[in-house]
């Protein structure tokens, strides 16, 4: 690279970094995490647990994504939650249920023992949603609950109530399947994920790779992973009272299987 | 003296957190979960009570990590079925550093992106980029080569229509 871009690259890279406040605000999460990780180890002797972006629930998505600048309005959502669970039990999930409060008064279903045929209730997070606009302004936040039930076979099924609604209907492909279910539509997805590794971007995709990006909505490739790897991802959601709801797994759990659980959250 | 204390804290976000800011733009071409990465990051160095030989040990690190949470970040499968990293755009948080030639970096490949970042703004030589990302001194060397060699021939390049369509073509490649 010669020397004039060399200077051109430095001087970009330069005035990308963080404001004096964005770092004051930084600085004053990281003690008051220090400070409550401090008072937890007296208390429990108990290894901290970090947040981290929530490989179920958190969804860095564009509403929609366009030109204007839409300063009010939330074209983004991003949210955090624990890697390990926040409740431990059906009354804890219960008793945070309580504590979420909606502006319009409208009460999430509580959480079952079970759902299907086998799975049980294991443990439960909250997640903080964070709705932006273009500019990265935080216009709205809320919580969302999330179940995590697991069966004997090793399968688990996440169960996740909001009162807020992740999708835009225009921005996401066609759902494989839909059913109604005493009224209510209820969307069925499956999408497969092809996770490659960093070296494989640089190159063209394979022809049937690249065939199936065209052509299929529900197929994804991401670059990131030690070796190349594919995963299904299944969700059922739907949206009853004023609630949204949604079913998702990572294992080998029919539609079927996920419509029963949806019709049985929907006629308890 | 024990790592997991405010002073530690400041100086870590004094010191790293611009660094992390700039390897999520260039890994993950955006940065609104530069924060998050910045906190996670910041809070496993300081729990863990890591203790390094020197601060280029401790940069070598915390370079690694950041690398490492994107990555993580772009593994997660749900928020890549709610969109797609090469097609959304790239709405700042932080200022956007506008330049012609960062835009036509931001279109080659990640590692190329990581490393011609590492080597020219960091000032790291190609053995040490190659320890940091886990590659081999002749991948690292092959990123930065092919990489200028890419930019090169769109900047030589006397049509400025050349210039955007091989922009727009490099952004749409998956």
């Amino acid at each position: 690279m010669s020397n004039n871009y060399e200077k051109q690259f430095k001087e970009s890279m330069n005035r990308l970094h963080f404001s004096s406040d964005d770092k004051d605000k930084m600085y004053q999460k990281l003690t008051e995490s220090i400070q409550a990780s401090k008072e937890r180890e007296e208390e429990y002797m108990k290894k901290w647990s970090l947040s981290k972006v929530a490989a179920v629930t958190a969804a860095c998505l564009m509403i929609t994504g366009v030109t204007a600048f839409a300063a009010s309005k939330i074209t983004m959502i991003d949210g955090n939650s624990r890697s390990d669970y926040d409740y431990n039990s059906i009354a804890e999930i219960t008793s945070a249920q309580s504590n979420i409060k909606d502006k319009n008064d409208k009460v999430m279903p509580a959480f079952p023992e079970t759902i299907g045929d086998s799975y049980s209730f294991d443990g439960g997070n909250i997640t903080h949603e964070n709705g932006k606009d273009d500019n990265g302004n935080i216009i709205e936040t809320w919580d969302n609950l999330d179940g995590t039930y697991k069966n004997n076979a090793g399968n688990t099924i996440y169960l996740s109530m909001s009162y807020k609604s992740l999708y835009d209907d225009e921005k996401t492909p066609a759902d494989t399947e839909v059913r109604t279910i005493d009224g209510i539509a209820v969307s069925y997805n499956y999408d497969e994920y092809l996770f490659l590794p960093d070296d494989e971007e640089e190159k063209e995709p394979e022809p049937d790779v690249k065939a199936r990006l065209d052509s299929d909505d529900h197929f994804h490739v991401s670059y990131g992973s030690d070796k190349p790897e594919t995963r299904y991802f299944s969700t059922v959601s739907f949206a009853k009272d004023g609630i949204y709801i949604s079913l998702y797994t990572y294992d080998n759990v029919s539609a079927d299987e996920l419509f029963s659980i949806a019709e049985e959250l929907i006629l308890r | 003296m024990p790592y997991m204390d405010n002073e530690n804290a400041e100086r870590l976000v004094n010191t790293y957190a611009d660094t992390i800011l700039r390897i999520s733009y260039m890994y993950l071409k955006e940065t609104h979960d530069a924060e998050d990465i910045c906190q996670n990051i910041f809070l496993k160095l300081l729990s863990k009570d890591i203790h390094f030989d020197s601060s280029s040990h401790e940069k070598a690190w915390i370079i690694r990590s950041s690398i490492n949470a994107c990555k993580d970040h772009l593994r997660t499968a749900f928020w890549k079925r709610a969109t797609d990293l090469n097609e959304a755009p790239d709405i700042p948080v932080h200022d956007d550093p506008e330049s012609e030639l960062l835009d036509l970096v931001m279109t080659l490949p990640k590692n190329y992106r990581i490393s011609i970042y590492l080597h020219y703004y960091e000032g790291y030589p190609v053995n040490e980029i190659a320890s940091i990302l886990g590659k081999s001194e002749n991948t690292v060397s092959a990123y930065l080569s092919r990489g200028r060699k890419k930019l090169k021939s769109i900047l030589e390049s006397d049509s400025s229509e050349e210039i955007s369509e091989m922009k727009g073509v490099m952004n749409n490649v998956q």
